[in-house]
């Protein structure tokens, strides 16, 4: 089978890519793994009424898994519904000192991570170039990018003290709903930089990828708290949705089943072998190899290519801090549980870290009991009080240093070693927060391990003079002209905001650039 | 099978001051018996909760301790198991349900601060007594 374009992996890259190169002999080619079975309940509290116990703590116990170790598995993909979009490539992730600190998946199914994502899709802008350097492109290139796929997918939010760090928008849908608690914040907030303008904090409506009207034959978000418990449901952009469209105009050619095992370049083509599910070999030729495998997985894949399994590369990550905050004003307020749980975003003046503001639900409640200090019995009288009061901050930082690396161990399986990050000075946002009518301890601040936020960047980085295991600006491996990455492998480094929309644009830019490339 | 079910009666009758029915103790024993997440690693706590429940000690006074050690022992695992299964049969939703009408939430809260100490006393107190 011949294509001008053959891009492999159906996430945000790809289907970004398959974008601009519709209606170009173009294919995509992915694993498409699918469910054989669905969490069937559009609210958790229905699941939790009807007593479905399978549907919610899985056939095998799934969601039970923590109860040996915090980080035995991730909390997104604790669910049985939710693991299959994470059965992808295996990776361990082990501390400076070689300790296994976690273990993670990729991701094999159509709609690749965006099945899990918390769908805030942000802009970088200069600013946040600036800080992390190491860029070899401007923020002018992606600008027209973002747009085009802002219109595309339906952003929700606010211009508002938060443009300035995220960057203005033009046609935001309306905002997400807030719950009580996020309007006091909010409310807060605004009184106090009424009565002083710099109080060293901005804070404003969450930018997420949630269609909060009905909108190109997509129906709005339907919110349920089920976000732990099954994929991306009504109303959150996921690429899958793009891709069906694209498959459905006969736009591009799509082939599920085929995992990528072998490219080889020629003077004019490029040759892969893909493999499926009984063991069957397919070949095809292409112009083009764009590669959308994801961060991890295309790094094996390229690692294995070229017989350097001995190398290791190059891995940034942003491991997030947790830090919940009780507004003791909104204790005894009755909430239902059905908001989308990113509900606000801040940032500190004068530091350019991020911090998402989260409802805290869609989980069991079993599953915070044991984050209060007190003994069990108690803690499950009180935690409903609390739950409902309290905001969850998730902060992100400019991850700058290139101190992360990954290998492939004696059985190619993927390693990632990542230092734990330092302790991070949070008493300004506790202090600031405080002010706001937000309390808490610097105790219950807890940093994710590495990996556990899903922010993989730079296994195969851009730069203008690309070396081994590098790649041009325009996506093309070091030594080859026509294969192409297009994933977050590609991101040097990453600024604090979320980057899922910026390797869409990257992704977008790298097509554009392959469609005119002259051969 | 029965120290099981035993253990599950005791644990459960702790948290709700009530017998559990059979389909609960049918599932406390099967998380036993399909997972390796019971698997008990440390010698010492192997016979810690039938003597909790043999002396009938209090289960969260010295849950709060064990878990100040280690979070993942295996008396806090076995309360944790307790509370999946009520949270998601359908038949304890009341309890577990977040938009109940507090009259006074903050009484509650003092409730249990206050009940919080004395339980933690009577831990330290029972686990320093026992040996645990």
């Amino acid at each position: 089978m011949e294509y001008d374009y053959l891009i492999v992996g159906s996430g945000p890259g790809g289907v970004s890519a398959a974008r601009q190169l519709c209606y170009a002999n173009t294919a995509i080619l992915d694993v498409g793994y699918t469910p054989d079975r669905k969490f069937k309940h559009s609210k958790l509290s229905e699941a939790l009424e009807s007593g479905d116990m399978e549907s919610l703590l899985g056939t095998n116990w799934e969601t039970l898994d923590n109860i040996e170790s915090e980080f035995n598995i991730h909390r997104k993909i604790k669910s049985a519904d939710l693991r299959y979009v994470m059965n992808g490539e295996i990776f361990r992730v082990y501390d400076s000192n070689g300790r296994f600190i976690t273990k993670g998946n990729g991701s094999y199914a159509k709609g690749g991570m965006a099945n899990v994502w918390g769908a805030q899709l942000l802009k970088y802008n200069k600013k946040d170039l600036d800080e992390v350097n190491g860029w070899p492109i401007s923020i002018n290139e992606l600008e027209a990018y973002y747009t085009e796929l802002e219109d595309h997918i339906g952003i929700s939010g606010v211009n508002d003290d938060m443009s300035q760090f995220l960057g203005e928008s033009d046609n935001l849908l309306p905002p997400v709903e807030l719950s009580i608690t996020s309007k006091y914040l909010l409310n807060n907030y605004n009184l106090l930089k009424a009565a002083k303008p710099d109080i060293g904090i901005k804070v404003g409506r969450a930018r997420v990828a949630v269609s909060t009207v009905d909108r190109n034959g997509f129906a709005k978000y339907k919110a349920g708290s089920t976000e732990f418990f099954k994929p991306t449901g009504e109303g959150i952009y996921n690429p899958k949705n793009t891709l069906d469209s694209l498959i459905q105009n006969k736009s591009i050619s799509y082939f599920s089943n085929q995992k990528l095992i072998k490219y080889k370049e020629f003077e004019d083509y490029v040759e892969i072998i893909t493999t499926n599910n009984k063991n069957e070999y397919n070949h095809y030729k292409t112009k083009h190899l764009l590669l959308a495998c994801g961060t991890i997985q295309t790094a094996k894949l390229v690692l294995m290519n070229e017989q350097l399994t001995n190398a290791r590369i190059n891995f940034v990550d942003h491991p997030p801090i947790l830090l919940p905050f009780i507004f003791p004003k909104c204790i005894g307020n009755i909430i239902n549980n059905d908001y989308f749980p990113i509900q606000l975003t801040a940032t500190l003046n004068n530091k350019r870290d991020m911090i998402s503001l989260y409802h805290p639900a869609g989980m069991m409640k079993t599953e915070y009991l044991l984050q209060l200090p007190i003994p069990l019995n108690l803690s499950k009288n009180v935690l409903s009080l609390l739950l409902n009061s309290m905001l969850i901050a998730q902060i992100w930082e400019t991850s700058t240093e290139n101190n992360g690396c990954l290998y492939l161990d004696d059985n190619c399986d993927i390693c990632i070693k990542y230092p734990y990050p330092k302790k991070k000075n949070i008493f300004k946002l506790i202090y600031l927060m405080f002010q706001m009518g937000g309390i808490t301890v610097p105790n219950l601040a807890s940093r994710y391990p590495p990996t556990w936020g899903y922010h993989h960047a730079g296994t195969l980085p851009m730069s203008l003079e690309p070396g081994l295991l590098q790649t041009h600006t325009d996506g093309r491996l070091w030594k080859y002209k026509r294969i192409r990455v297009i994933d977050g492998s590609v991101l040097p480094s990453l600024p604090a905001k979320n980057h899922s929309l910026t390797l869409m644009a990257n992704s977008a830019r790298i097509a554009d650039l392959t469609k005119k490339c002259g051969y | 099978m029965n120290s099981l079910k035993d253990e599950c009666i005791f644990l459960y009758k702790s948290f709700f001051n009530k017998k559990p029915d059979e389909s609960f103790i049918d599932n406390y024993i099967r998380v036993h018996n399909e997972t390796h997440l019971m698997e008990i690693e440390n010698k010492g706590e192997k016979h810690l909760v039938k003597l909790i429940e043999k002396k009938n000690l209090n289960v969260f006074g010295i849950e709060y301790w064990l878990r100040k050690r280690n979070k993942y022992n295996i008396l806090t695992k076995k309360l944790l198991v307790i509370l999946y299964i009520s949270e998601s049969d359908g038949k304890h939703i009341t309890i577990f349900k977040n938009d109940i009408a507090f009259l006074s939430p903050w009484n509650t809260i003092i409730k249990t601060i206050i009940k919080s100490f004395a339980l933690i006393i009577v831990g330290a107190f029972q686990i320093k007594k026992n040996g645990i």
